[in-house]
C-alpha cells in the first residue's frame, strides 16, 4: 500500500507539534520514523491511522483520504504502549483484536494459531498477561497487529525492551513481510535499527528534517552514523 | 459487538475482586440496611411528674412499652438541664397549671419513639371521650427499610453497576486499549453496544440476585409482580452502565471519575423517593425528572407498594429506556474524541 502524507500540521492545545510534514512510500518496503523522543513520531503514526485528526493537510493510504474505516481492515497497528488486557490470557487478547477484523471462525483460529508461534507465545498463551513479562507483552501487542495479515503496518518502537537474540529474528521477519509486499511504517529512536529499513523520515523539533532512502543519507554524513545529521539540524546547520 | 461482549465476561473472569463487588456488595450492604431500618425495639425511656400526671396516663405508657420513671426520685435543675445530663432518659412530662408540658432533646429517632407511645397513651386515655384511629392506605405497620426499600433497590444497583463499568473504561482509556480496539474497522455504536452487553449480563445477575435477596430472604413485601420488579431493574440496570461510559469518557482518570460520583450520581438518591419530591423547595423537585434512577425508584414503589400491574408503570419503564437510548447515542457519539471517524 502507498502513503502520502502532504504538508500535515498537528497542533495540541494550541502548541505546534508536527509542522507541514510530506513523504510517500510505496508498498514493499520499510518507512523508519526516526527522531528524539518528542519530535512527533507518535502523533504522526497516529495521524495516519485517523486517530487524531490534523490540523491541516492530508493523508492518504491507498488513495483512500485518512480517515477510512475500510483501510483499518488491511492496518496492522503496535502501539508505544502495549494496549493489552491484563485480565485476559494472550490467547484470549488475540482471540478479542481477531474478532473486530473481519474475519471467519475458521481463519481467526488460524492466524491466531500463526502469530502465536511467528513470536514464541504459544508455551504462554493461558497465562493470564498480567503475569507476561516486559518483552512478553511486546511479543503479544506485535502479535496482534499481525493477526489481520495488514497490508500496512505501523509499529510504534517495536523493539524497545526484546532482547538482543529476538530483536534479530523480529527484524527478519519484518524483512520477510517486506518481500511480500507489506508496507512497514517504524518509528524509533535507536539510530542503529535505521540500517534495517529502506528509507527513514528524520523528524526534528515538528519538522521533517531528512526523508530519502537509508543509503543515500547515510552517504551524506560526514562520520558514516545518521546521528550526525540531528546534531546538524540542532546546530541550525539543516533546514 | 458480540466481541466486545465476550471479551468483558472474560475479563472478569480473570478480576475476580471486581466479580465479587458487582455480585454480592450489593447484598452486604442490603442486609445492613435491613438491620439498621428494620423494626426497631428500642424502650424509650420516660421521665414523668407522678405527683401531677394523672396515674391513667402513666399506665397507659407503661401499657405502650416505655419505660417509665418518676421524676420526684431524680435531683435536678430543670427539666432541659435533666436531659442534657442524663442522656438515656429521652422525654420529661411535667404538668403546669392545665397544660402537660413535655421535654425531649432532639428530634432523634429515639425521643420519637417516646413521642409516639405519649400519643398512643392520650389517644388510649380520651378515648371515652373520642376514638381515633389512623389508617394507613398501603404498607400499615410498615419498617423504613420496608416502605423504603424501591429507594435502596433501584439507587444501590444503580450504583454499583455504574461504578464498575465507570471504573473499567476509564482503565481502558488510561490502559490505550480503547484506542487501540478503535483502529481497527470496529463501528463506534458496536463497541457501545458492546460494552453495554457485557456489563449488562453481569448487572442482569446482579440485578436477580439482589431482587431474589431481598424478596425472599429479607422477605421485603411486594405487593405487585416480581416480574416486573425484574424488568424494571434491567431496564436500570443497562441505563446504569450507559451513564458510567458516559462518565468514563468524560473523565481522564480514575480520580475524575471518583470526582464524579458525589457530582452525578449520589444526588440522585434524594430524587427517587427518600424525599417526597413535593416538599423540595423552589420546585428543585423537578431535577427528578432528568435523573434515571427516579424513574426506576418511581417504577417499583408503584409496583412493590402500591400493586401496580404493567399499565400503571410502563411510562417510567419507556421513560428509563429513552434515558438508555439517549445515552447510547451521546456515548457513541463522544467516543469521536478517540477516533475521527
Ligand atoms: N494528546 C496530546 N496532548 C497534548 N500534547 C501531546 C499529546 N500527544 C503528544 N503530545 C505532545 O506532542 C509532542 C510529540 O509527542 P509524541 O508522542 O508524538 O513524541 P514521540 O516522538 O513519539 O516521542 P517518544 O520517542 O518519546 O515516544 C510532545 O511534546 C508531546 O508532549
Ligand atoms: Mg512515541
Amino acid at each position: 500500500m502507498e502513503i502520502t502524507v502532504d504538508n500535515v500540521s498537528k497542533g495540541f492545545s494550541g502548541k505546534p507539534v508536527l509542522n507541514g510534514i510530506s513523504f510517500e512510500t510505496n508498498g514493499g518496503s520499510i518507512l523508519c520514523l526516526l527522531g528524539p523522543s518528542g519530535a512527533g513520531k507518535t502523533t504522526l503514526i497516529r495521524l495516519i491511522l485517523g486517530a487524531i485528526p490534523a490540523d491541516g493537510g492530508n493523508i492518504e493510504i491507498a488513495g483512500r483520504k485518512v480517515p477510512d474505516l475500510g483501510v483499518l481492515q488491511d492496518i496492522g497497528y503496535m502501539p508505544q504502549n502495549d494496549a493489552l488486557y491484563e485480565d485476559l490470557s494472550g490467547e484470549d487478547n488475540l482471540k478479542f483484536y481477531g474478532s473486530l477484523f473481519r474475519m471467519d471462525k475458521k481463519r481467526k483460529k488460524e492466524r491466531i494459531g500463526d502469530v502465536l508461534k511467528l513470536l514464541d507465545l504459544m508455551e504462554d498463551r493461558k497465562k493470564l498477561v498480567r503475569y507476561y513479562s516486559g518483552g512478553m507483552k511486546k511479543r503479544l501487542s506485535l502479535a496482534t497487529a499481525l493477526l489481520n495479515e495488514p497490508k500496512l503496518l505501523l509499529l510504534d518502537e517495536p523493539t524497545v525492551g526484546i532482547d538482543p537474540v529476538l530483536k534479530r529474528t523480529v527484524w527478519d521477519r519484518f524483512a520477510a513481510m517486506k518481500h511480500k509486499g507489506i508496507t512497514l511504517i517504524i518509528s524509533t529512536h535507536v539510530m542503529d535499527e535505521v540500517t534495517e529499513c529502506d528509507t527513514a523520515a528524520l523528524l526534528y523539533g515538528g519538522k521533517l528534517i531528512r526523508y530519502g532512502a537509508v543509503k543515500k543519507l547515510i552517504a551524506s554524513t560526514d562520520t558514516g552514523r545518521i546521528e550526525e545529521l540531528f546534531f546538524k539540524a540542532a546546530e541550525g546547520t539543516v533546514q | 459487538m458480540k466481541g466486545i461482549a465476550i471479551r468483558v465476561m472474560r475479563q472478569m473472569r480473570g478480576d475476580k475482586r471486581t466479580l465479587a463487588l458487582i455480585l454480592f456488595a450489593p447484598i452486604l450492604l442490603f442486609t445492613l440496611i435491613y438491620f439498621l431500618l428494620g423494626d426497631s425495639s428500642y424502650v424509650p425511656t420516660i421521665a414523668v411528674d407522678e405527683r401531677a400526671i394523672p396515674a391513667q396516663v402513666i399506665s397507659a405508657l407503661e401499657d405502650q412499652g416505655a419505660n417509665v420513671i418518676d421524676l420526684g426520685t431524680l435531683t435536678y435543675d430543670n427539666e432541659e438541664q435533666l436531659l442534657i445530663d442524663d442522656k438515656s432518659i429521652d422525654m420529661v412530662i411535667v404538668r403546669s397549671g392545665t397544660a402537660i408540658d413535655t421535654y425531649i432533646l432532639e428530634g432523634t429517632v429515639k425521643s420519637a419513639q417516646a413521642v409516639k407511645a405519649l400519643q398512643a397513651a392520650i389517644q388510649s386515655v380520651s378515648q371515652q371521650m373520642f376514638t381515633m384511629e389512623s389508617h394507613v392506605v398501603y404498607n400499615e405497620g410498615a419498617s423504613s427499610f420496608e416502605s423504603m426499600g424501591f429507594v435502596y433497590l433501584s439507587f444501590l444497583t444503580f450504583f454499583f453497576v455504574f461504578v464498575i463499568s465507570g471504573m473499567t473504561l476509564v482503565r481502558e482509556r488510561t490502559g490505550g486499549t480503547l484506542e487501540r480496539l478503535l483502529m481497527t474497522p470496529v463501528k463506534r455504536w458496536q463497541v457501545m453496544c458492546g460494552y453495554t452487553m457485557g456489563y449488562g449480563f453481569f448487572a442482569a445477575i446482579q440485578t436477580v440476585l439482589v431482587v431474589v435477596y431481598v424478596l425472599y430472604v429479607l422477605a421485603l413485601p411486594c405487593a405487585g409482580s416480581v416480574g416486573l420488579i425484574f424488568l424494571v431493574m434491567l431496564v436500570n440496570a443497562m441505563v446504569a452502565v450507559l451513564f458510567g461510559a458516559m462518565a468514563s469518557i468524560v473523565a481522564a482518570s480514575e480520580m475524575q471519575l471518583a470526582q464524579m460520583i458525589p457530582v452525578l450520581v449520589v444526588p440522585q438518591v434524594f430524587f427517587c423517593g427518600l424525599i417526597p419530591l413535593e416538599t423540595i423547595p423552589f420546585g428543585l423537585g423537578n431535577i427528578a425528572y432528568i435523573t434515571p434512577v427516579y424513574y426506576a425508584a418511581e417504577a417499583i414503589r408503584r409496583v412493590m407498594v402500591e400493586g401496580a400491574d404493567f399499565s400503571g408503570v410502563w411510562l417510567h419503564t419507556l421513560a428509563l429506556a429513552v434515558f438508555g437510548f439517549v445515552l447510547l447515542t451521546v456515548n457513541t457519539l463522544a467516543l469521536k474524541k478517540f477516533r475521527t471517524l
